[in-house]
């Protein structure tokens, strides 16, 4: 009902969420010859967001058997805690506070989606771990850290069988519809994750193709249909098997308008992974009408 | 003397759950039944299913939509039922015009949402103005309400508002109801408003208006226990009232 106040997706980021990154940024290591080229393509992330002020960040990324074991791996999760313990991989817990949550909006989100037919997997708690932390550490400068809610959004690119593209498109599809039917004011961000070519197991270990990153960089922009129809096997060949990932930024696509902005664009192959950061500004329902008619 | 068996209806999406808060305070005596609709999408099926399951005779509430049904009833076997009690409701018929288009477009702009986004999140734009606003914090009342959308599909809503946009004219009924006669309503109902009650309770010979202080249009939701209250004084005089022979033979040759 125009006029009324209501949610609306201001805005998708993408980025990788390496743990390399992460540990790199709390090591103090951003103006290193080797990170800074990354670590620059967080600033226009972290002047965006200071100057759109949302107010909930959903952030899709995939547990890395910290909160899911593989004896019970959900294809899709999300969290309605209040806040989220920082997960242990293994080599300490990382020094930060627990990340705050929308309870609230995260339950109207579940039920929309089992109403849409996504069965999502509904976590009263779910330790976030580099995945998430990763790309949520560099999205805002240390005094503005965790001054924004999270929403986190699981998607099971680990263990197959795993969830097609096209799948994860509608997802963001339904998020979107969620976000819109919510009555109040909540401008909302939604951040697609994971890194682009990269194979760091097997015989093809260290592959990578610029050029098919490029390409992809254009199209989840301008055609990410056309994405959303590959398959895994495609994904894989083009990028190498841990590729797949990049099936998380079409949740972050498929909740934004049809055409998009693109404010930021920046793309860094250090070692093994290609990194990749964009922001794309929604263009509304007026732009979803026009697709529609 | 046994009471009166108790037959409740809820409204629009609502369940058992909409009376739950003030069955605890009404004390116990009665047999209560409350209805569920299915997928029926008119008000003379919905009173014709309650028909088929209710006792012999029985005391009959309704809140909104309920309302409407309980007066269906009251049309179809008025020999049935021994008190009726109206809450947050209305007898008129959809206005013709602009006004009645109007309403049909919002509900059907409510029914795309649902379709869209489910009815949970249907039920958070229309909840907005259903509850009295300082209660619009209220998450315990709030997300009472939603869980009972939650549990019903867009297809029961689209079969109840179906009902409600070919809701028969009931004020000709009005005057012919005997038995003893409830209106109540939230003061700031602003769904079904107090001056539609006042109306309501003035064509009912002997009916007492109850109006409900610092309350919307949930009413037994909202101020249960201030409700328990209107409908004990109710059944007291439903249990009180003579039994007309000629209703008490046919509602015997049932």
């Amino acid at each position: 009902m125009p006029g009324q106040p209501h949610g609306r997706i201001i805005g998708g980021l993408g980025s990788p969420h390496a743990p390399s990154i992460g540990a790199a940024y709390h090591a103090g290591k951003h103006e290193t010859p080797s990170w800074k080229p990354l670590f620059d393509g967080y600033k226009p992330m972290q002047a965006w967001l200071e100057q759109k002020k949302p107010d909930l960040i959903i952030v899709v990324a995939n547990d890395h058997a910290n909160t899911f074991f593989f004896d019970r791996y959900p294809t899709f999760a999300l969290s309605v805690a209040a806040e989220h313990e920082i997960a242990d991989e293994g080599w300490g817990k990382w020094p930060l506070a627990p990340i705050p949550g929308n309870p609230e909006f995260a339950w109207q989100l579940a039920h929309s989606l089992v109403d849409q037919e996504f069965d999502i997997a509904v976590c009263q708690e779910m330790p976030l771990d580099h995945g998430f932390l990763t790309p949520l550490s560099c999205f805002f400068p240390p005094e503005r850290r965790w001054a924004v809610p999270v929403l986190p959004v699981c998607v099971n690119v680990l263990q197959p069988p795993i969830p097609s593209a096209k799948r994860c498109f509608e997802l963001g599809r339904a998020i979107r519809r969620a976000v819109e039917a919510y009555p109040r004011k909540l401008d909302v961000v939604i951040a697609g994750t994971g890194g682009l070519s990269h194979q760091l197991s097997g015989e093809r270990y260290g592959f990578n193709d610029t050029a098919w990153d490029s390409e992809f960089l254009d199209l989840i922009e301008t055609d990410p249909e056309r994405i959303a129809r590959m398959t895994h096997q495609e994904f894989m060949t083009k990028g190498g098997a841990d590729s797949v990932e990049e099936i998380m930024w079409l949740v972050m696509r498929g909740a934004l308008s049809p055409k998009v902005r693109r404010v930021h664009r920046n793309y860094y192959l250090p070692m093994v992974t290609g990194f990749a950061q964009v922001i794309f500004e929604d263009l509304g329902d007026a732009a979803v009408a026009r697709k529609a008619a | 003397m046994a009471s009166t068996p108790l037959v409740l209806l809820p409204g629009l999406m609502c369940d058992r759950a909409v009376w739950g808060e003030m069955l605890p305070a009404l004390g116990g005596e009665n047999d209560i039944d409350i209805a569920a609709y299915g997928e029926i999408d008119s008000l003379g099926g919905m009173a014709e299913r309650v028909l088929d399951f209710a006792p012999a005779r029985f005391a009959v509430a309704g809140h909104s939509m309920g309302g409407r049904v309980a007066l269906e009833i009251f049309r179809r076997a008025p020999e049935r039922v021994t008190g009726l009690a109206l809450l947050d409701t209305n007898y008129l018929p959809r206005p013709a015009g602009e006004a009645g288009a109007r309403e049909e477009r919002e509900r059907m702009e409510l029914l795309a949402l649902a379709r869209r986004a489910g009815t949970r999140l249907m039920a958070e734009r229309w909840v907005q103005g259903m509850v009295h606003p300082a209660r619009l914090g209220d998450r315990v009342l709030v997300d009472a309400i939603l869980d009972m959308f939650a549990r019903k599909s867009a297809d029961t809503f689209e079969a109840q508002i179906k009902a409600l946009l070919d809701r028969p004219d009931a004020a000709p009924l009005l005057p012919r109801i005997a038995c003893p006669a409830l209106v109540l309503c939230g003061r700031e109902d602003s769904w079904a408003p107090l001056a539609r009650h006042e109306a309501m309770a003035a064509a009912i010979p002997g009916a007492r208006l109850a109006v409900i202080d610092e309350c919307g249009h949930m009413a037994p939701l909202e101020r249960p226990e201030a409700v328990a209250g209107a409908f004990r004084q109710w059944l007291a005089a439903v249990d009180s009232a003579p039994v007309r022979p000629a209703a008490a033979a046919r509602a015997g040759a049932l």
